[in-house]
């Protein structure tokens, strides 16, 4: 549990929230280094971030190297989740975990498009957009862990990188868009396969993460009841 | 291996993808599948596709940009392998596609209430882009790449 000198220490600045910045704890987590969080002043520390954004990911060294910053979320996801065994180095598997959370931010896109959208006609499009690529990708979601054999997981036999940002996706969507869309969660809820509940308790049980997964929410819960 | 891009007949999304391909001097077609006749017949609902064709008969089919690039630019050393300094090109790649996509909201919304919202969200988005990327550009010495000496996933 305690770092040795040669592994790095990690400090993550973002909001106070899930987000786009939970995935990034669960992985800091599931790595078992040691990190920290820091909620900068905002607007206020804007122009401190290279470019200008949240999260941020500082690396500090342990040789007096400079500290490694990046940015990014899914940058940092990536590079977290190849650096502790998260994601295969095999390329081919990798990418095809790495497309789902690319197919993900799709979805968030267009649920941030319906929920920015001010005039009645935009409205209206936006939600049926969001609906659309919303069902696709739960239905897509559904195959691949039914490929998988139903165990909760959708690639391989141990928590992997996609599991992880799947998870989060689920849990942005009925623990905290309800601040943005008043009625999403009486949407999606219903329709949340079981294959996909069953992802997100093999998620929120998995030894890697038990000790921290459960303090932004038990989402295993929420979408049970 | 041999590989076929699916797309449109445009820059759009798909552009870096047919760059790197051409950079790594492999086999590549184009398909401009019929739309939104073939959308479901594509894994994602969407474009671009890439299939990559191996000598033994295997297939593998990917969708999302970033991911493609990504792939096609590991495999054929546009980026490197290690995940540090991989790191520090994709975060530029994905900066920018904010930016687009920023862009392209304003394009799709109609009322002008959307449309200065969005057009104030992409401007600020953009200025501070350039102001990165310049910053990037005047710290390598040759001043012709953002990174090393060569052409790096970064740069396209």
């Amino acid at each position: 549990m305690a770092s040795t000198t040669n592994t790095p220490s990690y400090t993550l600045r973002y909001f106070d929230g899930i987000g786009l910045g939970e995935s990034i704890r669960l992985l800091l987590t599931a790595a078992n280094v040691e990190w920290t969080e820091e909620h900068p002043e905002w607007p206020q520390e804007k122009p401190n971030q290279p470019f200008g954004r949240l999260p941020v990911l500082v690396e500090k060294s342990t040789d007096g190297s400079p500290d490694f910053v990046i940015c990014e979320s899914s940058n940092i996801e990536r590079y977290l989740a190849r650096t502790y065994g998260l994601l295969p180095a095999d390329l081919r598997k990798a990418a095809l975990q790495e497309q789902l959370r690319d197919q993900m931010m799709d979805v968030v896109i267009a649920f941030s498009g319906y929920a920015r959208s001010i005039s009645e006609e935009d409205k209206k499009a936006r939600k049926e957009a969001f609906e659309e690529i919303f069902e696709k990708f739960i239905a897509l979601l559904t195959k691949i862990l039914q490929d998988n054999g139903s165990t909760g997981r959708l690639f391989g036999d141990s928590l992997s990188y996609a599991d992880i940002a799947i998870y989060i996706f689920f849990k942005n969507l009925i623990l905290d868009f309800v601040r943005l869309v008043a009625d999403i969660v009486d949407y999606a809820k219903p329709k949340v396969t079981s294959e996909i509940i069953k992802l997100i308790s093999t998620v929120e049980t998995d030894p890697k993460l038990t000790k921290f997964v459960l303090k932004s929410g038990d989402l295993t819960a929420a979408v049970s009841a | 291996p041999s590989y076929t891009l699916r797309y449109f007949n445009m820059i759009g999304r798909a552009e870096a993808c047919r760059l790197l391909l051409t950079a790594a001097k492999v086999k590549w077609t184009e398909e401009h599948p019929e739309w939104p006749q073939e959308k479901e017949k594509q894994p994602f609902g969407h474009l671009p596709v890439l299939i990559e064709k191996r000598a033994d008969g295997s297939e593998l089919v990917l969708s999302e940009s970033s991911t493609i690039e990504r792939f096609l630019a590991r495999t054929y050393g546009f980026l490197p392998l290690d995940p540090t300094q991989s790191a520090i090109q994709e975060q530029i790649r994905d900066e920018q596609w904010d930016v687009l996509n920023a862009f392209i909201f304003v394009i799709m919304v109609h009322g002008d209430e959307d449309k200065k919202a969005g057009m104030d969200r992409f401007n600020d988005l953009f200025n501070r882009m350039v102001k990165v990327h310049m910053g990037i550009l005047n710290a390598n010495a040759n001043k012709k790449h953002l990174f090393g000496d060569k052409l790096s996933f970064a740069d396209i």
